[in-house]
């Protein structure tokens, strides 16, 4: 890394800078260009789609190499990945507690891993 | 205090509220918080800029962009752009933002809009659909402050403990799950199916595609899932 201290506050502020613009994007344009009606209501779903879109990939990730495996049934079970994802998802919908969830889903992945290496 | 908490009792009460119900996502900000601390000093970072990054930069998203190609030498305004297409996503949470924050004085708009991250924005989104509404930014700012303690605490800390802790491939999972933990709840009602399926379709299409341009045509797609399974006009 060859930055001068010039260029790395440079680029801290111009980072800041982008964080302004893009977390305040729609807040400075004008009331008629705001979203409203049917779009609006369903831009409640846009931090759902974004956890998703930031979330599934990691969670996949092993899947092709899996796949692959020539035990690939037995891989797919043991996948830590994969697995720790299920069962958080079903300790939330059972338990209706996240923490619970993520407790069973932390252990999972970490039993998981450790089985395999 | 700039809010007006003291004076006014419901927007206290609405600010309490909003800072307790982060409480599931305090821990995907703190794993976080700690592995990108831990990434800024073991790229060789100096102590300044990483708490510069910390709390004047305070994107997660932005920060996790520039390192690798910080690493690479690459020029300044060539890593400024990257961050801007990564953070493309926040432009569609103002968009959700907007409708709440139109009429309030524009220093605390852009103040609250610049510390809102995903959980608060899934907060408040929440919250609409609950029809409770009172008292909105008081109950945002509540769920931002404590998100922003939680986050620049765990980052401080992976700066100072970076030394020894490794670089943590696991603790970068456990983040994710964390994550994943805030977001099952939310799947309720056909268009959170709709968004869901549509999100994911087209995030693991576009997994390849430079910037995180990926994620951001899956919450276009997502929203617009929605839109199209949504029930006709419903009034919050």
């Amino acid at each position: 890394m060859a930055y001068s201290p010039l260029e790395i506050w440079s680029l801290i502020a111009l980072l800041a800078l982008v964080t302004l613009v893009a977390r305040g994007f729609f807040l400075v344009l004008p009331r008629r260009w705001q979203p409203r009606g049917r779009v609006e209501q369903a831009l409640r779903y846009a931090p759902l789609a974004a956890l998703l879109a930031i979330t599934v990939p990691e969670i996949v990730q092993q899947l092709p190499a899996t796949v692959q495996h020539p035990a690939s049934g037995w891989a797919l079970a043991t996948d830590p990945r994969l697995m720790s994802a299920l069962l958080l998802a079903a300790v939330i919908r059972l338990t209706r507690n996240t923490l619970w969830g993520l407790v069973a889903g932390t252990t999972a992945y970490l039993v998981l891993l450790h089985l395999a290496a | 205090m700039w809010l007006g908490l003291n004076r006014h009792p419901a927007r206290r009460a609405a600010f309490m509220d909003g800072a307790r119900a982060m409480g599931p996502s305090l821990p995907a900000m703190a794993a976080w918080g700690l592995v990108t601390g831990v990434a800024m000093m073991k790229l060789g970072l100096a102590l300044g800029p990483a708490l510069g990054m910390t709390f004047i930069v305070y994107s997660g998203t932005s920060q996790l962009t520039v390192l690798p190609l910080m690493a690479t030498s690459t020029a300044v305004l060539t890593m400024v752009l990257a961050a801007a297409l990564a953070s493309l996503r926040f432009v569609v949470y103002s968009a959700v933002l907007s409708r709440h924050l139109s009429r309030v004085a524009l220093p605390l708009r852009l103040g609250t809009a610049f510390i809102t991250i995903d959980p608060a924005v899934a907060l408040l989104t929440q919250r609409q659909r609950n029809g409770r509404l009172v008292q909105r930014v008081a109950l945002l700012n509540g769920a931002n402050i404590i998100t922003a303690l939680t986050w620049c605490g765990s980052s401080v800390l992976g700066i100072a403990l970076a030394a020894l802790l490794p670089m943590g491939t696991e603790l970068a999972y456990i983040g994710v799950l964390a994550l994943f933990a805030i977001t099952v709840p939310m799947l309720v009602g056909r268009p959170a199916w709709a968004a869901a399926a549509a999100s994911i379709a087209v995030t693991l299409l576009g997994a390849d595609w430079p910037h995180r341009l990926g994620t951001f045509a899956a919450v276009l797609a997502g929203v617009a899932a929605a839109l199209l399974a949504s029930p006709g006009r419903r009034d919050a």
